[in-house]
């Protein structure tokens, strides 16, 4: 039985090595639908390798912005530049606040923001975290803290792309491509932002969905707080505007405020604004164009009047 | 506890040690554990009904030793007759009874009644179906004469919760599994080794192949008057396909995991999708099921009626294949699936050729008629999966028509290389035991680790991330 045990063992090892060289020499990106465990397609589904490469860049934006689509599609550099603010936008799909640490950590090597925004969606704090592992592991390159997504992450799916991205990476070094601006539906605005081609929304009320908060979560967010507190750079928790009909499925939202109050100065921008299911966003959770810029103005409106946003640089040079 | 489940990973590890640490021991200690492993396996699975079972098993142990060691001819019928009653008593009582209750009410209504359906579900205890028909073959074979009765409980109990088979088969016989325990079985590594293998084949049938295909089958059943007609003719054989990959992956799961243990068990299935007649079909699908129903139920009767020549051989046909069908569970749809089978018989008793297996030699000459067969069986097996007769109908009623020739709407490309690799491989090795014996002999070992390595790559590649039971637990 040793034997077999022994053998077995030395199987296994042999499989594993047999796999990593599979995912390594398959193309990427795969062909779509071909492997069902293998199909996140660079860029994603938010132009996520483009802003990476951007953000690799050197630059000065005073205001960093994190979280997940709702902060991509939410919060237009355009509209901060336009008060004079430099910002930078880091959002990934799906980015919950575990991958928003990693995000800021590589961040803020090269730069030093003033200011991070970061939107906390209150059905993001649970340990989903599998979409947004596939979207940094696959358009960013594949460092030790990015792995560790990996594993946290739990799924075949995860394993899959991390091996795949970092044995390219091994081999050929990271990732290069060439994504396209703008593919007919999305835009890609220089700063971090994704525009989508105007369109409406017809709201449908979904079931009640309780607001989970995982303490990994919550844990990733204090730390994330206290990195920021020892740069003496000022943390501020958005919840971005979403549907009326989409908001009044939440349940425990109460708690989900308290608990960000907690952590750090929290804005809920969800009802300051006039905005209309229909006219100002295309889908459920995020707002399109006269709405984003609706939603930023008003924003900025809020963080001027409260004092929580340093001198704009861009308006000084003027 | 699933196969595919970490938990029985977990438990299957300790169980093997354990097992095989045995071995120094006796033919008895490996058995106690083997015993242990089944009452736990299924009290983890089904706490509620493992004291049932034990009765059961309890029961049928005293039972055959009441047949046996009674010597007037009269009370042994009364005892055989008893067990009948009692093992199938229970089956009817926790698998049909609603069933015909249900129907009876029905029936009552038309004719002016006002009664009201059972409100109240009976649980199913989980492998009712097989550990029946088990414990029922071994009184019957006892009766019979045809095995020794077990006077060791621990054997007769070690047999019945034995729990590789314990939920969803093989049909193991008595007689096949009793003699094995009686001997210490020795570590056997190319028994052990197959065993493992055919466990990967299953697994890949299982999780790859069958959970790819369920969503895709799932969805065009639940909308059947809105699929187009071609949608519903691709569903169907799908469909053949994901029975086919689920119940033989659980099988060769089951059998690789006795095997592990140095207990081979019945095969189940040996290329069952691509056969040339029906006789054939049922030679080689559920292979263990449709053999005790050949010795136990068609036997005796075609014994009975052998002096109506042909039509008692019609009688017996249909009765066995109505039984088959019951056996799946209490929906008319299961009955009308037996029926549509011995319909299918007919032309092939009225020509005598019940038995005959085709003669054409190569296999090209044979395509056209397993193409006939293919089809015929998916679109037979449409009653399977149907939830009642009405739906069944309207899927067959929604084929023809204009719909049939647009493209349909399944997205199978996502499991298009894994099902290309699976029907490929059931097709190379259609007569062996399992897809994947015909790579243990005669080949360098990289060649094979790396073909193993592979398929494992592949399983990682294409597996469904959705936990799924399998099909055949319902039964």
């Amino acid at each position: 039985m040793l034997r077999f045990l022994l053998r077995l063992s030395a199987f296994f090892l042999f499989s594993s090595v047999v796999y990593v060289v599979v995912l390594t020499f398959l193309p990427r990106p795969m062909p779509y639908r071909v492997l069902r465990n293998l199909n996140v397609p660079l860029g994603g589904n938010g132009h996520n390798y483009t802003r990476l490469q951007e953000a690799d860049r050197p630059g000065d934006p005073e205001i960093l912005i994190l979280g997940s689509s709702s902060a991509y599609r939410g919060f237009d550099p355009r509209v901060f530049a336009a008060r004079g603010y430099r910002s930078f936008n880091l959002g990934s799909s799906s980015q919950t606040p575990i991958q928003s640490e990693v995000l800021l950590h590589r961040y803020l090597k090269t730069h030093t923001p003033r200011t991070v925004l970061m939107e906390v969606a209150p059905l993001g704090l649970d340990l989903s975290i599998l979409e947004g592992t596939l979207d940094l592991v696959t358009n960013a390159p594949v460092d030790v803290p990015t792995f560790e997504l990996v594993v946290d992450a739990g799924n075949i799916r995860a394993w899959n792309a991390g091996i795949h991205a970092l044995g390219k990476q091994l081999l050929w070094g990271p990732v290069r491509t060439t994504e396209m601006a703008d593919n007919g539906l999305d835009r890609y605005i220089p700063g971090g932002y994704v525009e989508r081609r105007m369109s409406h929304y017809s709201p449908v009320r979904g079931k009640d969905e309780p607001i989970v908060m995982a303490p990994e979560q919550l844990e990733a967010l204090e730390r994330i707080k206290a990195t920021l507190d020892g740069r003496g750079i000022q943390l501020i928790l958005v919840e971005a505007p979403v549907t009326k009909v989409h908001s009044s499925t939440y349940i425990g939202h109460d708690r989900y405020v308290a608990c960000m109050r907690a952590i750090a100065p929290f804005i809920n921008m969800n009802g300051v604004l006039p905005l209309d299911d229909s006219l100002h966003f295309y889908d459920p959770f995020h707002l399109n164009q006269t709405g984003v810029e609706m939603f930023d103005r008003a924003l900025l409106d809020t963080l001027d009047r409260t004092g929580q946003l340093p001198p704009p640089s861009l308006r000084n040079e003027n | 506890m699933l196969f595919l489940s970490s938990e029985f990973i977990v438990f299957f590890a300790v169980v093997f040690v354990l097992y095989w640490a045995m071995e120094r021991v006796s033919a008895t200690a490996q058995n106690l554990v083997l015993l242990a492993g089944g009452l736990f396996f299924y009290g983890w699975a089904d706490l509620r009904f493992l004291a049932l079972l034990t009765l059961s098993a309890a029961t049928n142990y005293g039972l055959g030793l009441a047949i046996e060691d009674t010597k007037s001819e009269p009370r042994r019928r009364v005892w055989f007759w008893f067990g009948m009653v009692f093992n199938f008593g229970l089956l009817a009582y926790f698998k049909y009874f609603g069933f015909f209750y249900d129907s009876f009410v029905d029936l009552l209504n038309q004719f002016g009644g006002h009664s009201e359906h059972l409100s109240l579900k009976i649980a199913l205890p989980l492998g009712i179906s097989f550990f029946t028909f088990q414990v029922a073959g071994y009184l019957i074979d006892v009766f019979n004469g045809g095995i020794e009765v077990c006077r060791k409980p621990v054997h007769f109990f070690t047999y019945v919760f034995h729990f590789p088979k314990l939920l969803s088969g093989p049909v193991e016989r008595a007689q096949a599994f009793l003699p094995r325990l009686t001997l210490v079985r020795a570590f056997d590594r190319a028994l052990v080794t197959d065993g493992a293998r055919q466990i990967l084949w299953g697994i890949f049938a299982k999780a790859v192949i069958a959970d790819n295909l369920a969503p895709l089958v799932d969805r065009v059943h639940a909308d059947i008057p809105g699929s187009g007609g071609s949608t519903l003719l691709l569903a169907a054989p799908l469909y053949l396909i994901q029975l086919f990959a689920d119940f033989s992956g659980y099988s060769n799961m089951a059998i690789g995991t006795s095997k592990m243990l140095g207990i081979p068990l019945a095969i189940n299935f040996r290329g069952p999708l691509f056969v040339a007649n029906i006789s054939e079909f049922w030679r080689k699908w559920h292979i263990s099921l449709t053999s005790w129903m050949m010795d136990y139920v068609f036997t005796p009767i075609s014994f009975l009626l052998r002096d109506k020549g042909r039509v008692g051989m019609v009688i017996a046909i249909f009765i066995t294949f109505l039984a088959v069908g019951i056996w799946h569970g209490a929906n008319w749809t299961f009955m009308a699936f037996g029926l549509v089978q011995g319909v299918y018989f007919l032309p092939l008793v009225l020509s005598g050729k019940v038995n005959v297996t085709s003669r054409k030699d190569r296999w090209w000459q044979q395509v056209p008629a397993m193409l006939g067969m293919f089809v015929l069986m998916s679109l037979t097996f449409v009653l399977m999966r149907a939830t009642d007769l009405s739906a069944a109908w309207m899927y067959m009623q929604g084929i023809p028509n204009a719909s049939l020739f647009e493209t349909p709407d399944i997205d199978i490309w996502t499991i298009f290389i894994p099902l290309f690799v699976f029907v490929g491989m059931e097709w190379y090795t259609r007569g062996m035991d399992h897809a994947l014996q015909t790579w243990a002999t005669e080949r360098h070992w990289f060649f094979r680790w790396t073909s193993y390595g592979l398929l494992i790559t592949l399983i990682l590649l294409s597996m469904s991330t959705q936990e799924a039971g399998f099909i055949y637990f319902q039964f």
